[in-house]
């Protein structure tokens, strides 16, 4: 009995001796990483309709929006394109000038990591067709597009 | 009593032929001389106004960076048509000489690319002043030409 008694004991104290034991285990640690990208969206004029003799017609804002760094900038050029005939062939084509708001010729514009995730810059645009052009202007249809580049400048 | 009789018929004559004429008037004199009604609208001509038409803009996204894979012509990219643009996006990859290396069709608004099949294999490498040219079309039968944008980016192309 005393036997017993004493095996028992044994048994509890090494189980709980190994309950106990610290486990020597190789630490692997995976470091995770992500990069989110710089991304904006461009916003632009779809069209450019024109009332015909209309020296100065609005066409709508340009502006960037979207997540980039503070540091980040977007610059955005824009390229026109004269109006050409779309009915006659062989006729001179419609020249125009985009203009902003303060009547500056509009070439391009940059905007700032601060203006992009604040949303807080857009720029009118206007299309300048001179009364001279207008007189000398063939019948028919015209059209003409403007492309906007845009770049990010760390 | 003849006379009498006479004269009311005179009378009523007279009465009958002055309301034919009154009825008449305007018809009479009145064509020649039309009453004259200015349009209170009209205004001095200054030549032609802007008249209303549908102004709306593209949404384009942009993006500073493209990674593609090198030695393979099947890529994997995540480029979109924003739903809420009305317009069709053609869109095509550029490399910094010029080269075309991918083109898409029409993109509907709401509908991206996932996959693409490239024109030819990339070497790995950094290829800044790549562009993503966005040729935007009206959704219309004559797919009328709209503004556009040229995305400058970096291709990134790793092993």
């Amino acid at each position: 009995m005393k036997r017993n008694i004493l095996l028992g004991l044994i048994s509890a104290a090494t189980a709980a001796s190994m309950l106990a034991m610290p486990v020597y285990a190789n630490e692997l640690a995976t470091e995770l990483t992500t990069t989110v990208e710089s991304t904006y969206t461009l916003e632009i004029p779809a069209n450019n309709g024109i009332t015909y003799g209309v020296e100065s017609t609005a066409i709508g804002e340009i502006s960037v929006t979207g997540n980039v760094l503070p540091t980040d900038a977007v610059t955005v050029t824009a390229t026109t394109d004269a109006f050409k005939n779309q009915s006659q062939s062989g006729v001179e084509d419609l020249p125009f000038t985009l203009r902003d708001t303060s009547g500056d010729v509009f070439t391009g514009a940059t905007w700032n990591g601060a203006e992009i995730n604040g949303q807080t810059k857009a720029i009118e645009l206007n299309v300048d067709i001179t009364s001279a052009d207008w007189q000398a202007a063939a019948a028919g249809t015209y059209a003409g597009s403007i492309i906007f580049t845009a770049a990010i400048n760390n | 009593m003849k006379r009498k009789q006479m004269l009311i018929i005179s009378s009523v004559v007279l009465v009958l032929i002055g309301g034919y004429v009154i009825l008449n008037w305007q018809n009479w004199i009145g064509k020649d001389k039309p009453q004259v009604q200015l349009d209170q609208n009209a205004e001095d001509w200054e030549g032609n106004r802007n008249l209303a038409s549908e102004s709306s803009t593209i949404s384009i996204p942009g993006y500073e960076k493209v990674i593609l894979k090198a030695g393979t012509r099947q890529q994997n990219v995540n480029f979109h048509n924003p739903e809420v643009n009305t317009a069709y996006f053609r869109m095509s990859l550029w490399l910094p000489d010029g080269t075309k290396i991918w083109q898409s069709d029409l993109i509907e608004p709401s509908k991206g690319i996932y996959n693409i099949t490239l024109n030819q294999t990339l070497f790995a490498g950094e290829y800044e002043n790549a562009v993503l040219k966005y040729q935007c079309f009206a959704m219309d039968d004559d797919l009328t030409p709209l503004n556009g944008s040229d995305i400058k980016l970096t291709l990134q192309v790793i092993e």
